[in-house]
Parts: structure tokens; C-alpha cells; sequence
């Protein structure tokens, strides 16, 4: 029963998710255009904006009290309300055909290994959820910790600051969506940071895989789909309370916005959502802090590469209108906690030093190298990196010169934040070798569905494949009369080749 | 035409279905693998997970403790850090200091001072470690654990007496401390 009210508490946050998404959607699709994806969207945005309200209540009105569900409930109606104005507004623009129909023939076999696949995970999922109910060591020693501190603490809420052996620098989305959940069901219960988890690994999948779908090819997409869920670690760790995974899927969200918004959806509203997603990812982990310079250094790069001035200037100033208010409330909790990291703080400055030390970058090297092929939890026989270069090899890359913004973005963002966090280890004044154990294989996963959205959208999709090599065969032969070069050309060569009904998806 | 396309297909298709068939086959396979070790962990489970049987601990001195404020700790689990952030986590939102220890260490500042309590909390093994201590707490084992020292805590208070306040018979006691 209580499990049935803590999947209830999860409902509005992800209304005011989706609503947020859907105002900030391109104004010319319908309420249910790319309705997938926007869902995907939303748990990860509702979660993380009604957990920054929570904090912002919680500062202002000095405790955790039910006065919050009121404040949320407006914040909805106003949402509905903006998007029936923009509605009535741009009504006559609605444009009423789908979006991108790259496949003539609908992947059954692929849906249905997805299918399976996911099965097998959301099982794997509940398995290690109710093995661990309490999370690993740093759901309970961090993340639950605090959401109790939270929810039980009154006024002292902030008295975790004294643990400094906790982390109490730690930003509070997660804490903060927990305790919220228990506000609302009047209990404390494990199933809620045990949903909110559950949410946060399989909306991360969906967001990767649909995302692929909508700028490759759903083939592309079901693909990319299966080897998130053929990583045994995202699941594990997804289920282990940690947050990982949430930090991850705020990575892939912000990538997958900007793509979209780079590969064609001229929607500023993206750009906004990119920036709210990257702020949410800095109001997850420290991390995420990162993230948003990582980001903006890739949105400049991405915007040094638009010829046209407007465009740069759009891209550079959408995305901090997301960003900065998520900024200010992060600076808020710093300031009201005043709890200093153990690994960026005065004390540590001295720690340049160890940029001179040559060994440090030698055992660095060598960790990255050798958790690269293991961190997903692979078995030795099934190890996903290498299939994925194998698979590289079998179809090749492509780069439309059109879409070079977005593919240099998402090939620098996984590269610039293994730099961030490679210079991270060589100023750590931990023992190294225990930090290196105790943590790359996370901060690898949270790379990892960057690095597969990356992938996914420079090999070449099946589609592509087979248009390429029926343009080589064409310009081969004297009766080929010129190269097709739009995406329905596969779709017209796979109905010559097997004579399939045309099926729009 | 026809001639094209079927060159294109021996070389071709061929290969793109070798490779989407590579992923789909490897990655159920692994999937499915991993999938019936753990149905075999999870039918192996207590009925009541060990770190709530930890935190049941802590029930009959968790009412007298008080909310927000800092309460000297300590234990006899050895250099481990386990059994104090479970205690910790049982006992939130009351905050344990562990002083000299690796474990719960809190800086001894005016502000900790001003809400630090004048109690002690004591947590020690139960004279047969129970099956959930034995999983929780495996190096416990091999270490035999340490034995408790109330007064290794009490340099955090300016000193004084000890009066038991609770015990709760499972190795978890309360004491007050009398201030000078």
C-alpha cells in the first residue's frame, strides 16, 4: 500500500516535468508529438525541479511541512495555463505530420530484443532493490542520510553539516525527492529513493534510445537501447541508490537537447531545457559542476562552428536562462550550509604540486585503460566496448557536413569531462590508488550513455549504411542518373529491394 | 538493376545484419545470464533485511535521544566504519560524534559544542553476534573486535560522571554525563 502511494507521490513532479517540457517543446507540435520522449524527459526534470523547491520551501519556510504540495500545485496550474495561451497562440502552426520516418519497415525482431531486454533488467532491477532496500554504502551513508535529516529534522534540517565525514557539501536533489516523497505519503518508507532510482535508469535509457531514434533511426536508436541495458552496472548501481545514474541522466539529457535543438528543431525552448537539465545535474552531484563548464565549453565550440552570427548568439544565450537559476539555488545551499568538499577546498590548493608528479599520471593512464573495458560489469566474453568497435568496423561513420556542430559536441563532451575528471585524481589529496578504486568505475558510467549517444550518431545507422552503398553502386554504373541524398532514399531503395509496404511510424 | 542489388546484398546486408545480430545476441545473452544468478540470490533472503535489523538495534534509546543534537558515540567493532554510519543512519536526524577515530570525527568548534548533549551512546557486540552482524559486519570476525571504552569519548565534554540511563540489553547503552 505504501509502495502504491509512493509511486502517487512521484505523479505531480512529473506533471510539472512534463508540462515544463511540453512549454518548452517546439510550439509546433501537438501536446502528444514525441510524447516518448518527452515522458523520458519529464521524470528527470519533474524530480529535479520540485526537489529544488523543496530545498528553496524548505530555506525559506525553516522546515519540511506540507505548505510545499500547495506551492507545487500552483506552480502546475500556471504551467497548464502558459500552455493554453500558447496553444490559442500558435494553434494555426501546428503542423499535423509526425516527425522524422527514417525506417520503411518497422524492426520487429529489434523491438522485441528490447523488449526482452528490458524485462530482464526491470527484474535485475527489483531483485537487487529488494536485496538492498537501504541502498549501498553511499545511499545510506549520504544520499538516504540526508532525505532523513530532512524529513525528520524540524528545524535543525541543516545540522548534517556537522558531518563533514558525509558529505554535507552534496547538493539535495536526491535527498530532498525522497523526503518530499515521504512528506507526501506521511511516512517514511524504502520504497521511495528505491523508485525514484528505478525512474532515473530506465528514463535514462529511454532518453539515449529515443533520442537516437529521432536524429538516426529507430533501428539506431533500439540498438543503443540494448547496450544500455546490456550493462549490467547501470542497472546494478541504478538499483544501488547511489547517484550515479541520476548525475548520468542529466548528462545525456542535456546532450541529447542540444543535439536535437543542432540537428534541426530550431526550438530555443531546447536550448532552455538544456540548460535546466545541466543546472539539475549540478543540483545532483558535484560532478555536475563540471558538467556546466564542460557544456558551455562545447556550446562554444559548437557555436565558433555556425557560420551564421545569430545562430551562436541564440545557442549562447538560450542555455544560461535554463542554467542560472538552478546556479543561484546551488549557491543558496552552499552558502546555508557552509560545508567545505574534501577534494576542491583552501587546503588543497597546495595539491598543484602533484601535477609534477609523474607516477600519479602513469596509475591514472593505467586505471582509465584497464576499467574502460570492465567498469559495465561485462563478462569476459561479452565485453560491449570491444562488440561496439567491431560493430564500428562492420558499418563505418558518416558525417554530414550539416550536422558537424552536433557531432563535435557530443564527441568532445565525453572527452572533456574524462579530462575534468582525470585532473581531479591528479590533484586529489586522497590515497590515489583507494580514490581510483573506490570511484572510477562510477564516474565512467556516468560518461557512458554520453559516450554511446556520441557513437550512436557518428556510426553509420543501417539505413545510411545501405543508402551509402546504393549510392557507390549507382555511381558506378552509367544508368544511375544522380545521387540521392535525402533520407527517403533508403527508404525508396528498400522498397525496390524488398518490395515492403511503406509504413510511416 | 536487379544485378546490383543483389551484389549489394551478398556483401552488404549481410554485413549490417551480422553486426546488429552481434549486439542483439551477446547483450540478451549476458542479460539473461546475469538474470538467474540473481533470482538464485534473491531466494536466499531473510525476511527482514540486515540493516533494519541493525537499526532494530537502536529502537529503545532512539526516543531519548535528542533531535538535532550531538551525541558522543562509541563502540567496539573494531577500525571499522560500518557499524557507526548504520548507527548514524538509524539514529538521524541525532548526530554521532566518534572523536578520535577515522570514522565519525566531528570538528570541535563553538557551534558543535553548543548543541553537543551530555550523553553517551555506547553500541557493542552482543555476546553471540547474530546472523545479520555476521553478514553486515564480516572483517568482525577476523578483527574479534575491540573492547569498549566509554571514556575514549568523553574528551569531547569537559569530563565528568557517567549515570546509565538505558540499557537495552542488546549491547546498546545510554549513558549521562555530569558536567564539571
Amino acid at each position: 500500500m505504501t509502495a502504491a502511494f509512493v509511486c502517487i507521490s512521484i505523479v505531480p513532479p512529473f506533471i510539472l516535468g512534463f508540462l515544463l517540457v511540453d512549454l518548452l517543446w517546439a510550439q509546433d507540435r501537438r501536446l502528444l508529438d514525441d510524447f516518448a520522449l518527452k515522458c523520458c524527459f519529464s521524470v528527470g526534470l519533474g524530480v529535479g525541479v520540485s526537489s529544488c523547491l523543496t530545498f528553496v520551501w524548505m530555506a525559506f519556510a525553516g522546515r519540511l511541512n506540507r505548505g510545499l504540495f500547495i506551492v507545487e500545485l500552483a506552480l502546475i496550474v500556471t504551467l497548464r495555463a502558459g500552455l493554453l495561451f500558447r496553444r490559442r497562440n500558435f494553434l494555426p502552426r501546428l503542423r499535423g505530420d509526425r516527425p522524422h520516418a527514417y525506417d520503411s519497415r518497422k524492426p520487429y525482431w529489434l523491438r522485441a530484443a528490447v523488449a526482452v531486454g528490458c524485462v530482464t533488467a526491470v527484474i535485475r532491477f527489483v531483485c537487487f532493490s529488494l536485496a538492498d532496500p537501504n541502498g549501498e554504502w553511499d545511499a545510506f551513508a549520504i544520499w538516504n542520510m540526508h532525505a532523513r535529516f530532512l524529513y525528520r529534522g524540524g528545524d535543525s534540517w541543516t545540522h548534517f553539516r556537522f558531518m563533514t565525514w558525509s558529505h554535507p557539501d552534496y547538493p539535495l536533489l536526491i535527498p530532498a525527492s525522497v523526503a518530499r516523497s515521504w512528506e507526501f505519503v506521511g511516512r517514511e518508507s524504502k520504497c521511495a529513493p528505491a523508485v525514484i532510482a528505478f525512474l532515473f535508469t530506465f528514463a535514462l535509457i529511454g532518453v539515449v534510445s529515443i533520442s537516437i531514434a529521432r536524429l538516426r533511426g529507430e533501428r539506431q536508436g533500439l540498438l543503443a537501447a540494448l547496450v544500455l541495458l546490456g550493462t549490467p552496472f547501470l542497472i546494478t548501481h541504478g538499483a544501488s541508490q547511489y547517484a550515479d545514474v541520476p548525475l548520468s541522466f542529466f548528462f545525456a539529457a542535456s546532450l541529447s537537447l542540444l543535439l536535437l535543438y543542432l540537428e534541426g528543431n530550431t526550438s530555443q525552448g531546447l536550448l532552455v531545457l538544456a540548460g535546466l537539465t545541466s543546472g539539475l545535474a549540478a543540483w545532483t552531484k558535484n560532478e555536475g559542476i563540471l558538467f556546466v563548464t564542460a557544456f558551455f565549453i562545447a556550446l562554444c565550440l559548437a557555436a565558433l562552428l555556425f557560420k551564421d552570427k545569430t545562430s551562436s548568439r541564440v545557442i549562447l544565450k538560450a542555455w544560461p536562462l535554463g542554467c542560472v537559476p538552478l546556479i543561484i539555488v546551488i549557491a543558496l545551499y552552499k552558502a546555508l550550509v557552509r560545508a567545505s568538499n574534501d577534494l576542491i577546498s583552501v587546503n588543497n590548493a597546495s595539491n598543484i604540486h602533484h601535477f609534477l608528479q609523474i607516477w600519479r599520471f602513469q596509475m591514472i593512464v593505467g586505471a582509465f585503460a584497464k576499467e574502460a573495458l570492465t567498469f559495465g560489469g561485462w563478462r569476459l566474453i561479452f565485453p560491449i566496448p570491444a562488440i561496439l568497435a567491431f560493430y564500428f568496423l562492420l558499418m563505418g561513420a558518416t558525417v554530414d557536413r550539416r550536422k558537424l556542430p552536433a557531432t563535435l559536441v557530443s564527441v568532445a563532451l565525453p572527452i572533456l569531462m574524462c579530462c575534468g575528471y582525470f585532473a581531479i585524481y591528479v590533484v586529489s589529496p586522497h590515497d590515489l590508488k583507494w580514490h581510483l578504486d573506490s570511484s572510477l568505475n562510477r564516474l565512467l558510467l556516468q560518461v557512458w550513455p554520453l559516450c554511446i549517444i556520441a557513437f550512436f550518431t557518428i556510426v553509420r545507422s543501417p539505413e545510411q549504411a545501405l543508402l551509402s552503398e546504393y549510392t557507390l553502386h549507382r555511381e558506378r554504373y552509367s544508368d544511375a542518373p544522380q545521387i540521392i541524398n535525402d533520407n527517403s532514399a533508403p527508404e525508396r531503395f528498400s522498397n525496390l529491394q524488398e518490395d515492403s509496404r511503406v509504413s510511416r511510424d | 538493376m536487379n544485378e546490383d542489388f543483389s551484389s549489394i546484398q551478398v556483401s552488404y546486408l549481410a554485413r549490417i545484419r551480422l553486426a546488429i545480430c552481434l549486439i542483439v545476441l551477446l547483450v540478451l545473452s549476458s542479460s539473461l545470464l546475469e538474470l538467474k544468478s540473481d533470482i538464485a540470490i534473491l531466494r536466499s533472503l531473510p525476511k527482514v533485511d540486515d540493516i533494519s535489523a541493525y537499526e532494530q538495534r537502536f529502537e529503545s534509546v532512539k526516543p531519548l535521544l535528542p533531535s538535532g543534537r550531538i551525541v558522543p558515540y562509541s563502540d567496539d567493532f573494531g577500525n571499522q566504519c560500518k557499524p557507526f554510519v548504520l548507527a548514524q543512519y538509524a539514529l538521524a536526524p541525532v548526530i554521532l560524534a566518534m572523536q578520535q577515530s577515522k570514522c565519525g570525527h566531528i570538528d570541535d568548534n563553538a557551534a558543535a559544542r553548543s548543541i553537543t548533549a551530555n550523553l553517551l551512546l555506547e553500541n557493542s557486540h552482543s555476546p553471540e553476534m547474530k546472523p545479520y552482524e555476521l553478514r553486515l559486519f564480516p572483517e568482525d570476525q577476523q578483527e574479534g573486535g575491540v573492547s569498549s571504552d566509554p571514556n575514549s569519548n568523553r574528551s569531547f565534554l569537559p569530563g565528568g560522571q557517567s549515570i546509565l540511563l538505558k540499557d537495552s540489553g542488546n549491547g546498546v547503552k545510554l549513558y549521562a554525563l555530569e558536567r564539571k
